[in-house]
């Protein structure tokens, strides 16, 4: 999987999070999907690639919040390092394996980042927003089936390794 | 032989990546803003014509949804009851002030207001983090806009600056957790700080327990430490809470400008001082 292919969806997929995604957002969550595509790559392609990916898109997601720069690049390494070790024991193909997926390291996420976060800027109104951490995870699980629909689409246009097996 | 010597390259690969992102957390803030607006501003055009169509497409539906003219003035007078009443909110503070015979404070604020010049910004993008709160405008070093620039809606307090590129900014709004505004009660006159909760509402800190607040009371910059302006409308208390042990109370704020209903914001630009020749 050529870097460039990866930027460039990452780039897509950052110019829709900052511009259209707040459209659809509900009780001020929207659903990230920058998540979604690490769970979607790591998924599909091994674990070497999946770390790029997870970089690339950890990287990106910094640059375009506020914020500590660099703690979502640790947190998606992580995240797409679980989503790696866990893929050779679960059938990735099926529907309900991405949602479940997608939802539990949505979950880890999030509760991993607002914990490193109330740490870092020493605000005391962060941990009163943990109730949103399920609600982003069912969102996000709940646009899975699309958003994993296109991007298998892309990936098979541009010749993905493993989508042609998998999709 | 080769393969193990492919397979050590690769881990070490990886262990420089991960060592590679984690010392990114120990780079100052200002030198990681810079790279954030540095590698975001070539693409503040595409976002700036996205939102603009998506606004665009956004306010059509809006239209076609009423089904009636009376929407649009409704929408009129709405802004307009908006602004007049963020005025009202100033000029009441301005009152207050007078009436406790501050003229030197007054004399200051219109010190204050000859250093500022208003420019209007239009909101390109949003965070993408659901704990964050800040925007993109489109305004930058181009048009003399600086880090710590406040942005305002109608007289009402919305952020400032904390990102600047050559042609989009970055501001961290009240809301963002890691934001904190002096403030004061417009009628008790009692100082707190208001701190963003990530969750589109803030807190007011910092207030004794002692002091009597009323559900609808209105809260406003107190300009302490220079940064905001003060008499800038905040937002309004909707839940007042005290805790036995605590020594101060828990002021939930609703602020007055919604974010997400809003499509351009007024940044105030400091002017710079002139150098006065010996």
């Amino acid at each position: 999987m050529p870097w460039i292919t990866i930027i460039s969806v990452t780039v897509c997929i950052s110019l829709i999070q900052t511009t259209l995604l707040h459209h659809i957002s509900f009780l001020g969550i929207q659903p990230d999907l920058f998540i979604i595509f690490l769970v979607f790559h790591s998924l599909n392609a091994n674990r070497e690639r999946s770390f790029h990916a997870s970089w690339v898109v950890g990287l990106t997601k910094d640059i375009f919040s506020e914020g500590p720069f660099g703690l979502n690049t640790v947190l998606f390494i992580i995240a797409g390092y679980i989503v790696s070790i866990i893929r050779g024991n679960i059938y990735g193909r099926h529907l309900a394996t991405q949602i479940s997926v997608t939802f539990i390291i949505s979950i880890i996420y999030n509760l991993l980042y607002l914990c490193l976060l109330s740490m870092l800027i020493t605000s005391t109104g962060l941990l009163s927003v943990t109730w949103k951490c399920p609600l982003i995870a069912i969102y996000n699980s709940i646009i899975v089936p699309p958003v994993f629909w296109l991007f298998s689409r892309f990936y098979f246009s541009f010749g993905f390794p493993s989508s042609k097996r998998r999709f | 032989m080769r393969r193990n010597r492919d397979r050590s390259t690769k881990r070490f690969i990886v262990f420089v990546f991960v060592v590679a992102s984690i010392s990114l957390l120990f780079i100052p803030e200002s030198i990681t803003n810079n790279i954030k607006v540095t590698v975001a501003s070539p693409l503040a055009p595409v976002q700036k014509l996205i939102s603009h169509t998506s606004n665009f497409f956004k306010n059509g539906f809006k239209k076609l949804a009423s089904l009636s003219t009376a929407a649009d003035e409704k929408s009129e007078l709405e802004k307009e009851v908006f602004l007049l009443k963020n005025k009202i909110v100033k000029q009441q503070d301005i009152i207050n002030i007078f009436k406790k015979k501050l003229e030197i404070v007054s004399e200051y604020k219109k010190d204050i207001d000859d250093k500022e010049e208003p420019v209007v910004a239009d909101i390109i993008g949003f965070d993408v983090s659901n704990f964050r709160k800040s925007i993109i405008v489109d305004v930058g070093k181009k048009q003399g806009v600086s880090v710590g620039d406040v942005v305002v809606f109608g007289n009402a307090l919305v952020g400032r600056i904390s990102a600047i590129g050559s042609s989009s900014g970055r501001v961290m709004l009240i809301t963002d957790p890691a934001s904190n505004v002096p403030s004061r009660f417009l009628n008790s006159r009692t100082q707190g700080m208001v701190q963003g909760t990530a969750d589109g509402k803030c807190v007011m800190k910092y207030v004794p327990r002692q002091v009597k607040v009323d559900k609808p009371e209105k809260i406003i910059s107190s300009g302490m430490g220079g940064i905001f302006p003060k008499s800038l409308y905040i937002g309004n208390v909707i839940e007042v809470k005290q805790k036995s042990a605590s020594l101060f109370k828990d002021i939930k704020i609703i602020p007055r400008v919604d974010i997400s209903k809003i499509e351009n914001v007024l940044v105030i630009k400091r002017k710079k001082e002139e150098n006065t020749p010996e």
